[in-house]
């Protein structure tokens, strides 16, 4: 008796369940066509852009309900990778490192055809680096801008970069320690900063300049190194690190302490640009196959393009001219995020003639 | 006449199956050979004498097994204790076992390092006896372990439910105390259960990616660095390129292969035994 109760109540349950998808499945219908009927628009961002371009993302389908935008954060060299190695299809891309496109795309051939994966390129936000920490981070009440080096070199602080091989913030926290030994006239900052790794990164002083070479595996005692600086956060808010490098408006986007560096040393100026030009981080191996390991000191510029083989490039332009509107600097206004103040373009001679009118203005 | 018909019938589902099943086979095997095949066997080779490859491979064999064999020791005695007792909140715990598999891995990194992380209760405990998680082989084993204990734990649990109680009864009544009925028992019959699930968690933990790297990402080994074999794959992949990844991809599938066709071989001995 017992028993037929229950298959009788394990039959209701599935005739429920199966009830409940058969109600389910108008909906999904409905929303796939609705979906198909609006135009997407994907967006490959550098990763510590991802939090203002998620929010651009919905005030852009809030104000044009036709289109559809995603956003996809990954490393600047990965974000070109995902167009020129696994041929995934991108009307908008966003790297942190205004040298990555030409370096990567112009004269870079799509295959089957004569263009270029691009030819121009605009630059429309900057950025500063510096120490992102939490109030239980060791010494969180002495660091400051004079001394910040020194903490950071005592053997009880944990200290966290990103992948240098791979992701901007990485070689930049590596020039930002570099360009303090001048500032601060102590030429032991980079070895006790950036100290116990195995293989060494090593320093070679050319002539008013330096060159720091970047083994094949970027491995410290001292030093937690991650693949994306974003990634770092969530080591520092639950105490594993003290302090790591980053750019300042991913720090305040996540709540952080953010200790600010000198202007001679945090990349954002473009008044030192050439102090900043001294150091070069290279990559010293031989099998780099396919970007450029070279990478120059300048002020941090994010830069934006459309690909020429943008599947979308109508829809593209549209985002981008809202992106560099009143709208988008709202936007990134809340995030943080600093905007160059008008945007600047390489190469407009190949730009699209709507947006060249719009840099124009 | 109707003999004919359900003749056709029935080959007609063979010849449905097949096809299907051929489909998917394709699905599997076409991806795995085209990986391995993409490169030259003198590249392979190359791959392998390299020491990052080797010492990553290394060290995630080692690992996967370091964790199976804590899996073994505290998982056994749960999955026990599953099979043969009733209790409240039964059905929730085996529930609860399982999550592991539907929780995003990146999750699990994070989650775990709220527990193992230097400020939090098991890691300041670990902490005394000179243990830690941070990128250290510590965390790639609990990392491996937590994302691939549920299936050496349902498999061990249904391995000891097909053991008759009976014989368990039979042979506390020919006078063996509760450890011997367990032991020369209870885990002998069960044995095949919890070969192939301890099996399936140390492939499972080998091919862990998302966990481990939050938690280690480099880790000190033999007297040097390695990554997991997953993140070695990814690794090459962000800093080099496809090119670069490619062939440590193949060496990683081949290696894999080897271990899992020769694993499964013994677990197949011994069923015939």
């Amino acid at each position: 008796m017992l028993r037929l109760r229950e298959t009788v109540r394990g039959k209701t349950a599935k005739i429920s369940i199966l009830l409940l998808l058969l109600a389910l499945l108008p909906l999904t219908v409905a929303n796939g066509a609705c979906g198909s009927s609006r135009t997407h628009i994907t967006v490959l961002c550098a990763g510590s852009l991802i939090v203002p371009f998620e929010k651009l993302a919905e005030e852009f389908e809030a104000a044009h309900p036709g289109f559809d935008v995603l956003v996809e954060g990954h490393g600047s060299i990965q974000v070109i990778r995902e167009v020129t190695e696994l041929h995934n299809e991108a009307d908008v891309m966003v790297v942190a490192d205004q040298s990555l496109l030409p370096m990567l795309m112009y004269g870079n051939k799509v295959p089957g055809s004569a263009d270029d994966y691009a030819n121009w390129y605009i630059r429309f936000a900057t950025n500063r680096l510096g120490l992102a920490y939490t109030s239980q981070s060791k010494y969180a009440a002495e660091i400051g801008s004079a001394n910040w080096y020194e903490v950071l070199s005592r053997p009880d602080v944990k200290v966290g970069i990103s992948d240098p091989r791979i992701d901007s913030c990485g070689y930049r926290a590596l020039m930002a320690c570099q360009l303090a030994e001048d500032y601060y006239t102590d030429d032991a900052v980079f070895e006790s900063v950036m100290g116990g790794f195995s293989p060494p990164l090593t320093v070679n002083e050319e002539s008013d300049s330096y060159v720091i070479l970047v083994p094949q595996a970027v491995n410290s005692t001292k030093v937690t190194v991650r693949g994306y600086s974003v990634q770092l956060i969530g080591l520092l808010e639950v105490g594993e690190l003290d302090y790591s490098f980053e750019y300042e408006s991913v720090a305040r986007q996540h709540g952080l302490e953010f200790l600010e560096l000198p202007a001679e040393i945090d990349l954002s100026s473009e008044g030192f640009a050439g102090l900043y030009s001294e150091v070069t981080v290279k990559m010293d191996f031989q099998r780099f196959a396919s970007i450029d390991p070279e990478f120059r000191g300048e002020p941090i510029r994010y830069a934006l393009t459309i690909p020429n083989n943008a599947p979308r490039p109508g829809a593209a332009i549209e985002f981008v001219e809202f992106l560099l509107g009143s709208d988008g600097q709202a936007v990134f206004a809340e995030s943080y995020q600093p905007t160059l103040v008008p945007p600047e373009a390489d190469n407009p001679a190949s730009m699209p003639a709507r947006l060249k009118s719009l840099l124009e203005e | 006449m109707s003999r004919v018909r359900s003749l056709v019938r029935y080959h007609s589902m063979g010849a449905i199956f097949a096809v299907l099943a051929l489909l998917l086979l394709v699905f599997i095997l076409v991806p795995v050979v085209k990986t391995v095949f993409s490169s030259s066997p003198g590249t392979l080779w190359d791959t392998l004498l390299d020491e990052s490859v080797y010492l990553s491979i290394l060290l995630t064999v080692l690992a996967g097994l370091l964790a199976t064999v804590i899996g073994l020791v505290m998982g056994v005695p749960l999955a026990y204790l599953l099979a043969r007792r009733q209790f409240r909140g039964k059905r929730v715990l085996e529930a609860l076992i399982d999550v592991p598999i539907v929780i995003p891995h990146s999750a699990a990194g994070i989650a775990l390092l709220f527990v193992f992380g230097r400020q939090f209760l098991l890691g300041k405990l670990f902490g005394h006896v000179g243990i830690t998680f941070l990128d250290s082989l510590a965390g790639v084993v609990i990392a491996m372990m937590f994302v691939s204990l549920p299936f050496l734990i349902d498999s061990s649990k249904d391995a000891f439910k097909a053991v008759d109680v009976r014989m368990e009864k039979v042979a506390r009544t020919l006078g063996a105390s509760p450890w011997q009925t367990f032991f020369r028992v209870s885990l002998p019959l069960a044995r095949k259960g919890i070969f192939s699930g301890s099996v399936m968690m140390w492939a499972r933990a080998m091919s862990e990616f998302g966990a481990v790297l939050i938690l280690a990402y480099h880790v000190p080994f033999f007297g040097d660095w390695a990554v997991v074999a997953p993140v070695l794959v990814n690794d090459r992949y962000a800093a080099y390129g496809l090119d670069y990844a490619l062939p440590v991809a193949s060496l990683v599938i081949l290696v894999s292969l080897v271990i899992f066709v020769a694993l499964r071989y013994i677990a197949l001995k011994g069923e015939k035994e």
